[in-house]
């Protein structure tokens, strides 16, 4: 019988069938096993780990509806939810471990396959509390980021030439290529390299050349890897990155396309995929790896709504209206409790309509956006930030689009709402004076020229704009003897102009068309 | 009138093998299932005779050995299409060893065989953790059909190899079986029925791990000092 003393453990069982869930129970209690939680779902599972420190979490693979085991655990250490001393156990239902599950970079202490004698268990568990406890002083360095610290302790465990020496000397290798320490990492690879051909050994090998722009040779060991191992993924983003950093796109395609073959589920593979094949415009591409991107996102902490609006943006680009409103209602149902993702979608929904060539649609839209923009623009998502400047210079609204991108930037003035709502305002009013101007209808621009340049008067741009309205349609008028006051109120906006910049070309050339018009 | 075509006429020998490797997979999905309901069975019974006890165990007997059929049926398959790759790493073999005795224990146990490792805790080898899993268990599976009361496990280094040794206190191989397979041609012979699918298989299984230049391969013999057969798997 095991020597495990299960007593003082915390278990946390997570399967969707209650039957095994209290089947594992009964054995764990048997065992001696005093706490133990069970949930059915990763969501309940979620909110247990952030509360409760287990030392043991048992969880089966499928899930039911919602995530499934691997989604959960990728989110528990990408979120880093669980310390390094948990046990994670993957219980699956098949018995040779799924290929699938050989190419997934986030990988658990250890798998089951059911069903499994209670003995087994038990056995697992007592190796895995073992290696756990070997380790522990490493990993705590190694958390605290004190790298010199982690080294060194490895050293000292690999010294004693215990069960896990090689494990130690994987992690050592990870840790010096972390710390930048290249010579070390390389010195650990070619130990390992001089006993077999380690898979792990050639791939670790392989980033200490590529951190030493050594692309080539990093390549040739890359692709022996994959000759014999065509599910080790993780040397295929290697490859990638490496054809990334030579600019050879192409190449990059084709190695994330293979990739994505044989472990299609990992969802920042597919965006990385889909961000180089619209690179290359390979829209097909794009589309499909979007797709599976969204599918799967959507239980998984990668999930982003800039998916769900590259997607729009790649079907208004090919002029499909129906797949555009199709991908965006499936953005506002997946999204729909996250504000700025609503919003953000509001702009997306604008510029892809301004491509479809509905202008009006187009600009009703955004200027409903534009009314409901936060305060601080500087913590939008670096997207939505750059669909902001890019809707709003689709649109033609130059000043405004300079005004966002000034409030993008600008983290430490105190942003103010109120104030940056106005200013937003004022310029979109300046900007149907445009339209209008541009469409001759100068009189008519006249009142929005003047309303934006009144209440945004440091703009030099919108006073210029102002003046030169006027002007212009005093020269159309002043013959009919209409002209009114056109040419003092002119004066105002050229003065101000003045004040703001007296060495502005725009502003000089106005001035010389004021003298002109002022002899008549 | 349209001459008859054979029903098969537009099916590719290659779309043939995917549509019977996904049968393949659904079979063994059922299976698990069935062993799974065995157990619950098993565990759900008050008493259980003598004479049922013995029924429960040849079904969970021949329901393990048509999945372990399976599983190397589709490992064959991957071997020939491709679709192969060794995921060969370093692994300690006592701990290897125990979990295959203890996964295999139910099944012995309720047989009233005794089943023992004999591996030093410090060994470690280089090997693909499951397909040498798939080969033990079986190969164990086969012991347990034919032993008498025993089945040995023995794991040890020698001349660079490692030596997986399985053996029982059974009949031993019939004569037939110590003919070499070169291909799965010859290793299934229709006429008797009799497969020798599960050495071609573990020859397979050995040859690819290699070393340098030298190569895994297995033996069968009857020279076991419990009396019986003898099976041998060399890993470099």
């Amino acid at each position: 019988m095991s020597q495990l003393e299960l007593s003082k453990l915390h278990f946390l069982l997570i399967d969707d069938f209650s039957n095994y869930r209290a089947m594992l129970r009964s054995i764990l209690q048997s065992c001696g096993a005093q706490y133990i939680d069970d949930v059915s779902n990763a969501e309940d599972a979620l909110e247990k780990v952030v509360k409760v420190k287990y030392d043991v979490i048992l969880c089966d693979y499928n899930l039911g509806d919602g995530k499934n085991g691997q989604q959960l655990l990728e989110e528990i250490m990408f979120r880093q939810l669980i310390p390094y001393g948990t046990i994670y156990i993957m219980v699956t239902a098949e018995n040779t471990q799924n290929m699938v599950m050989a190419a997934i970079e986030y990988k658990p202490d250890g798998y089951l396959s059911k069903p499994f004698p209670k003995e087994l268990l038990l056995k697992r568990l007592e190796l895995l509390v073992k290696k756990k406890s070997v380790m522990k002083d490493i990993y705590r360095a190694y958390n605290r980021q004190n790298y010199t610290k982690a080294l060194a302790i490895a050293d000292k465990k690999m010294a004693e030439h215990g069960k896990h020496t090689l494990e130690i000397g994987k992690l050592k290798g990870e840790i010096a290529l972390l710390a930048n320490e290249l010579d070390i990492a390389e010195q650990v690879y070619d130990q390992a390299l001089a006993v077999r051909d380690f898979q792990w050994a050639k791939v670790g090998k392989a980033k200490v050349l590529i951190q030493r722009e050594d692309y080539e040779d990093a390549q040739d060991l890359l692709e022996d890897v994959i000759d014999e191992n065509k599910y080790y993924i993780e040397a295929y983003d290697l490859l990638a990155n490496i054809f990334e950093v030579q600019g050879k796109t192409e190449q990059v395609q084709k190695v994330l396309s293979t990739a994505t073959q044989i472990s299609p589920n990992t969802v920042a593979r597919q965006q990385h995929l889909a961000a180089i094949a619209t690179k290359n415009h390979d829209y097909t591409v794009a589309e499909k790896s979007l797709k599976m991107a969204i599918n799967q996102g959507k239980y998984s902490c990668f999930g982003k709504i800039g998916d769900n609006l590259q997607l729009v943006k790649i079907y208004a680009e090919a002029g499909k209206p129906k797949k555009v409103t199709q991908a965006l209602t499936a953005a506002r149902t997946t999204y729909k409790k996250d504000k700025e993702s609503m919003l953000h979608t509001q702009f997306v929904e604008s510029m892809a309509q301004k491509k479809l060539g509905n202008d009006d649609r187009s600009r009703q839209l955004f200027q409903q956006a534009i009314g409901n923009l936060p305060g601080d623009l500087s913590k939008l998502t670096k997207e939505f930030q750059d669909d902001l400047i890019t809707t709003a210079t689709d649109l033609g609204e130059t000043e405004l689009a300079k005004a966002l991108t000034e409030d993008i930037n600008n983290v430490l003035d105190n942003s103010n709402f109120k104030e940056n709502s106005k200013k937003y305002h004022y310029l979109l009013l300046n900007g149907k004076g445009i339209r209008l101007y541009e469409a001759h209808r100068i009189h008519d621009s006249v009142r929005f020229f003047e309303d934006a340049a009144i209440n945004l008067s440091d703009n030099i741009s919108l006073n210029m704009n102002a003046a030169q309205a006027l002007l212009f349609e005093f020269k159309a008028v002043h013959k009919a003897k209409k002209a009114g006051d056109l040419l003092i109120r002119a004066r105002d906006y050229l003065d101000v102009s003045k004040q703001l910049d007296s060495s502005n070309e725009k502003y000089n050339k106005l001035e010389k068309i004021y003298y002109t018009l002022i002899k008549v | 009138m349209p001459s008859k075509k054979p029903i098969s006429s537009n099916i590719e020998p290659e779309q043939l093998n995917a549509v019977l490797m996904s049968f393949i997979h659904d079979i063994k999905n059922s299976l698990l299932v069935s062993l799974n309901g065995l157990d619950e069975l098993y565990m759900a019974m008050e008493r259980i005779l003598p004479q049922q006890e013995d029924s429960f165990n040849q079904i969970q007997l021949q329901l393990r050995r048509i999945n372990s059929d399976l599983v190397q049926l589709l490992s064959l398959y991957k071997m020939e299409t491709k679709l192969f790759s060794l995921h060969a790493d370093q692994y300690n073999c006592y701990d290897f060893f125990d979990e295959l005795v203890i996964n295999n224990a139910p099944l012995t146990k309720q047989a009233h065989f005794s089943f023992e490792l004999d591996c030093d805790e410090d060994i470690d080898w280089f090997f693909d953790h499951d397909l040498i899993a798939t080969v033990i268990n079986s190969t164990i599976n086969n012991s347990i059909r034919y032993t008498h009361s025993k089945i040995l496990l023995c794991a040890r280094i020698n001349n660079g190899f490692l030596e997986i040794t399985i053996e029982d206190d059974g009949d031993g191989f019939p004569k037939k079986m110590f003919v070499h397979h070169e291909s799965l041609k010859t290793a299934i012979d229709m006429k008797s029925g009799s497969t020798g699918l599960g050495l071609y298989f573990a020859e397979q299984i050995a040859n690819i791990h290699h070393s340098g230049d030298k190569k895994g391969h297995i033996t069968i013999d009857n020279n076991s000092k419990l009396g019986g057969g003898r099976f041998t798997l060399f890993l470099p």
